[in-house]
């Protein structure tokens, strides 16, 4: 048994027992989205939104990409998303996606 | 024509298809939430595969809740379906709402494009939750979750507002003096009791482990079989064992826990009142070094 010591929260930040959250914490998911082929099935899109408003791409198909480019949707960012996809995770919208519709 | 369609549900708690389970009813102010959108998906069920205890159009009489305690969780699927010849691509701004009497008390919201030939579906599942607290569940009465989809931009995405109600008898929120935070002791019901950094005081109502050794008030962290629960000495003279106990975890879900700092070993038996995220749980460093937290409300980690 080990005898409690009980310490201030401010005492607790200082000795390094906890963190100070605001800045150093990861960003919460608080929604994720798909788009799927329904001929089949496939998912060939997949992301997750932090809670600062970024989506983070976490899948995305060859045909779901060659579909967006030729749409020419995120067309100036089709060489970011290759770096992403051959990645694990990286944020690829800009905070706002109005702001990114209009680099578009 | 484009088929759109909304799944709103207000319920105690989710299983993800991940396996991860939270529970909000009856559980502690922002836990760390596991993760619950990185399984798989589909347009029916979104990414949970169980969403316990619908709440929605009942009355609820939140018996044994005090305020700090969670209550219920929104979650809300919004869909779009394109059939031969359709194709969407526009902006949509995906909102919920917690709201009392018309007022809001909370809103999650998030824009999405949405770019989809045809033969296609699309869809987002959002989740937000609400507890007791002045500024929440702060008196009986109604309270509705909302959800909707609104247009921003290029193809008609927006979903018609869909509402689900239910009736709360809630508790006093009623806070105590500042000047108690942090208060710790045990209680003539052998519960250890807390003031929390709400200033409200919460009870955690141990496991019986027999006779003790130490006097009433005696607290420590268990080690060995018991290793890293919280321990203390009831006024009848035993030993009680507080009934959970879950080590820090980097948490999913908005304003979430960090990653555990792990200080190590060295800390072991620091305990303080949180005041960070959920306000209402006792931190401390177990034997094993880590930061493990520990409070009055239910486990949350298991089905409700």
């Amino acid at each position: 048994m080990i005898p409690v010591k009980i310490i201030s929260f401010e005492e607790a930040l200082k000795q390094g027992l906890t963190k100070v959250e605001q800045e150093k914490r990861g960003l919460g998911v608080v929604a994720a989205g798909c788009v799927m082929n329904k001929k089949t099935g496939e998912i060939v899109q997949k992301s997750i939104v932090k809670d600062d408003g970024t989506h983070e791409l976490v899948h995305m198909t060859d045909e779901r990409k060659k579909f967006l480019k030729d749409a020419g949707v995120y067309e100036e960012h089709l060489e970011q998303f290759g770096k992403i996809l051959g990645e694990k995770k990286e944020v690829f919208f800009a905070k706002n996606n109005l702001k990114l519709k209009q680099q578009v | 024509m484009v088929s759109k369609s909304m799944c709103s549900w207000m319920v105690e708690g989710v299983k993800a298809t991940t396996g991860n389970i939270m529970t909000f009813y009856k559980t502690n102010f922002n836990m760390p939430v596991p993760d619950l959108f990185s399984g798989c998906s589909n347009c029916d069920c979104g990414f949970m595969c169980l969403r316990y205890c619908d709440i929605g159009w009942t009355s609820q009489g939140l018996t044994g809740f005090y305020p700090g305690y969670e209550v219920a969780l929104q979650d809300t699927i919004f869909r779009w379906e394109t059939c031969g010849g359709e194709s969407l691509d526009g902006y949509t701004c995906l909102c919920q709402k917690w709201c009392r009497s018309g007022c809001v008390m909370g809103t999650n919201a998030t824009y999405a494009h949405i770019v989809q030939p045809e033969y296609y579906w699309s869809w987002y599942e959002l989740m937000q939750n609400t507890g007791v607290a002045g500024w929440e569940i702060c008196c009986t009465g109604t309270y509705c979750a909302l959800s909707c989809a609104t247009c921003v931009s290029g193809s008609d995405l927006s979903i018609s507002a869909c509402t689900i109600c239910t009736d709360f008898a809630a508790p006093s929120v009623s806070q105590c003096s500042s000047t108690l935070r942090g208060s710790i002791w045990v209680g003539a019901d052998n519960g250890l009791h807390y003031i929390n950094s709400n200033c409200w005081e919460h009870v955690i109502t141990g496991c019986d482990c027999g006779a003790g050794f130490g006097s009433c008030g005696a607290l420590w962290i268990g080690t060995g079989t018991d290793a890293n629960y919280l321990f203390w000495v009831g006024c009848d003279g035993h030993t009680y064992r507080a009934p959970w106990k879950i080590c820090q975890f980097c948490s999913t879900f908005s304003n979430g826990a960090p990653v555990n700092p792990a200080p190590g070993a060295g800390y072991a038996g620091s305990l303080w009142m949180d005041c960070q995220f959920g306000y209402t749980h006792l931190a401390y460093i177990g034997c094993d070094g880590n930061k493990y937290l520990a409070g009055g409300a239910n486990y949350p980690y298991v089905a409700p």
